[in-house]
């Protein structure tokens, strides 16, 4: 028996040694000028935002403080599954680019100064008056693309301002012998769904996301039902791909940039990747029409975010390259022309296609949230994707009405 | 414990060296009380690392991920909140996981008799050593080789709305085969893809037990007049009884915790029509930050597992007894 405890000594001890290991938080003590550190930045990596970008990014900061090294970390699937991972396991790093705003208790109060006050939406996107997640531009949504020779084709003279005209329009460009709407499965789904139906719903019921979190509106009772059901007509009347669930989101973009397709529904972000394509035809771009057909505000929503984690004993430092990040001109426009985003008082040579995006932005009276939320005032975790199972659903014969009543009854089991 | 080693032929080795001999070398003698302690020790000291083991890396996890799976933790709060059995209620009432739970089990079912009827169907053809079926042996095993998750890439670029195939019908002027974006479409390309995947070490084990049937026994059956069908239903089958049961075990219980096929084939789609429970356990878990509930969850796909293990191991023992006797 002594002889079988002995061997569980050192077995223990490694897994005591191994759980310590685990359980600390990652880095070292407080920088020194002298000591070298290191920060790690978990970011969000995209066909844009590659790790060269971010690289690129942070070394004019890099070279500013030598002795420190930022090691740029790219997410397993995605940054908010994988900080969860991270957190579980104790190895979270300091710094994170696009963690959803519901991972917010895990992040560090940012400090109440100008750098942070004067990002966008960062008053909106504050957690119980708390601010932890700043943006470095904005991101805007609910934007439809278009091939303005395919318009021309099909007669269409003026872009559609209400859901009434879009269904023409669409129907006017099937006619004329293109895809007129473009969209894929994957997450496509259910992000231009909600790029289309949010204005809707966003503009006339701003506090919608707070109000069904408290039980008091439904799907049901909402503009969402009404759009839903417009959905399913296109789907009936072959308005979108009957195969969309089985295309990616690279198809459908393709589908758009090649002229195939007349419009697509998509956020800013799919500009660098239109301008690339150098299509053959001029793209045109207008807000997601309404029921209505008025203009409102336009949908938008902090983009290149970051947050600082609670956890990290080096905060000091991370709030540094942080404001660094959300402040210096040229890391700001670097930033936001990459994705083709946003920021009052910091202007970039940019495309024509983001310069009508920045018109619509100009036109608008002010941002409304997107279909998620921001802040306090946001949809349970997995909420993209189960509109997305929602939406797809209508391409293989489920109904709107089961569709709603799956999206009331999911909300109400995940709402915090 | 050296004065009772024998050999086969029966005498004792010591006494076979002669009387003086074993006088010299007898051990003293050890009480009974002392011997039954060191027996139980010894026994102790061979199953304690193993048992170390087996707490460490699958009975903590396994009570870990059901004290989770009383809690409603998202995977980050520091505080999970106790919730009892809520999660577990939850699972019952949740469309999405009876969904996923219905077509795992339909995906195991069919897999498991797809991946065996190939696995035994290729193993007969190929059971002679030539060159070319040690080339087509490893060629069927070669899928099972290749990551589940290549797998599904691969044939999503062959399946899909713009792949191989449909590319091929568009360009014929054909209509394009919805394998991916029909339900029963999906779900069947879904299975078909998974026995293709897996069904390479179902075909090795067959060929292990095939080779392993006595000759004189087939010969037997060959001169008692019995045809090649006869052969294989009455003698080879019910020799091969242990082997089939591994075969099913494996890919049952393989079949069962399905996921990264389904994540990169077709991602759960269309409208989640192709979820495993694995899958769900995983977006449930992380996308949706429920990983309460997606350990709940777990719990229930591991009693299931060694349920359906149990289940088959019990149904299968007759046959295998069969073949003892």
């Amino acid at each position: 028996m002594f002889r079988t405890r002995s061997r569980l000594v050192p077995v223990a001890a490694a897994l005591a040694f191994a759980s310590l290991g685990l359980t600390s938080c990652s880095g070292t003590p407080e920088n020194t000028s002298a000591e070298p550190t290191e920060l790690r930045m978990l970011v969000n990596v995209t066909p844009v935002l590659t790790l060269e970008f971010w690289d690129a990014l942070v070394a004019p900061w890099e070279e500013a403080n030598p002795n420190v090294d930022v090691v740029i970390e790219a997410p397993a699937t995605n940054v908010g599954e994988t900080l969860q991972q991270q957190l579980a396991a104790g190895t979270e790093p300091d710094i994170v680019d696009g963690a959803p705003i519901a991972m917010a208790e895990v992040l560090a109060e940012l400090p109440d100064e100008d750098w942070v006050n004067d990002t966008p939406l960062v008053e909106e996107n504050a957690v119980d008056g708390v601010k932890k997640i700043v943006g470095t531009g904005l991101q805007m949504q609910s934007l439809v693309f278009y091939n303005k020779d395919a318009f021309e084709a099909a007669g269409i003279d003026e872009a559609p301002t209400s859901v009434e005209e879009f269904t023409e329009a669409l129907t006017a460009l099937k006619g004329a012998g293109y895809v007129p709407l473009s969209t894929a499965g994957e997450w496509v789904t259910g992000s231009q769904f909600l790029g289309l139906a949010g204005p809707t719903v966003m503009r006339d019921e701003p506090d919608w996301i707070a109000d069904r979190n408290a039980g008091e509106v439904s799907f049901a009772e909402s503009n969402y039902h009404d759009y839903l059901q417009v959905y399913a007509d296109w789907v009936a009347q072959g308005l979108v791909p009957a195969d969309a669930n089985a295309l990616t989101y690279d198809d459908a973009t393709a589908a758009f940039t090649s002229g195939k397709a007349a419009t697509y529904t998509m956020g800013s972000w799919i500009v660098p990747t239109i301008d690339e394509a150098a299509t053959d035809f001029e793209v045109g771009v207008f807000r997601a029409p309404t029921f209505d057909g008025k203009p409102g505000p336009l949908t938008g929503n902090p983009a290149v975010t970051y947050g600082v984690l609670d956890t990290s004993d080096k905060k000091d430092l991370a709030f540094d390259i942080v404001e660094y990040l959300t402040s210096d001109e040229t890391a700001v426009t670097t930033a936001l022309s990459v994705e083709g985003n946003y920021r009052e008082g910091y202007p970039y040579e940019a495309s024509d296609l983001t310069n009508a995006i920045f018109a619509l932005a100009d036109d608008s009276t002010g941002f409304i949230t997107p279909g998620a939320g921001l802040g306090s005032n946001i949809a349970p975790l997995g909420y993209g994707d189960q509109v997305k199972v929602v939406v797809q659903g209508l391409y293989v014969g489920d109904s709107v009405e089961g569709g709603i009543t799956l999206l009331d009854d999911w909300w109400t089991a995940n709402a915090q | 414990m050296l004065n009772k080693i024998t050999t086969p032929s029966g005498p004792a080795v010591l006494r076979a060296a002669g009387p003086e001999r074993a006088e010299r070398t007898a051990p003293r003698a050890i009480s009974r009380r002392r011997r039954a302690f060191l027996d139980s020790t010894g026994q102790v000291a061979f199953v304690a690392p193993a048992f170390i083991m087996v707490t460490l890396f699958v009975l903590i996890p396994i009570g870990i991920a059901f004290y989770l799976s009383l809690t409603n933790w998202n995977g980050f709060s520091p505080n999970p909140g106790f919730v009892g059995t809520a999660n577990y209620e939850r699972i019952l009432e949740d469309d999405a996981a009876l969904r996923a739970g219905t077509f795992t089990a339909i995906l195991a079912i069919c897999g498991t008799l797809g991946c065996n009827v190939a696995g035994l169907g290729f193993a007969l053809l190929l059971t002679r050593s030539t060159r070319f079926n040690s080339f087509m042996r490893a060629l069927l095993f070669y899928p099972y080789v290749i990551g589940a998750l290549m797998i599904g890439f691969i044939w999503s670029a062959i399946l899909g709305a713009n792949g191989v195939i449909n590319s091929a019908l568009e360009s014929a002027g054909l209509d394009k085969i919805p394998f991916l974006s029909d339900p029963t479409l999906s779900a069947l390309s879904v299975i078909a893809v998974t026995i293709w995947a897996a069904f390479g070490v179902n075909l090795v084990l067959y060929l292990a037990g095939l080779q392993t049937i006595d000759e004189s026994m087939l010969e037997a059956a060959k001169i008692d007049g019995a045809s090649t069908s006869q052969i294989f239903w009455q003698v080879k089958l019910p020799l091969l009884a242990p082997v089939v049961t591994v075969n099913i075990v494996l890919s049952a219980v393989a079949l069962l915790k399905t996921y990264d096929l389904v994540l990169s084939l077709t991602s759960g789609g269309p409208a989640g029509r192709t979820e495993t429970v694995a899958y769900q356990i995983l977006a449930v878990s992380f996308s949706n930050g429920s990983l309460g509930y997606g350990a709940a969850q777990s719990v229930v796909l591991m009693v299931v597992v060694v349920a359906v293990t149990v289940a088959i191991t019990s149904f299968r023992n007759r046959a295998e007894r069969n073949v003892a006797a």
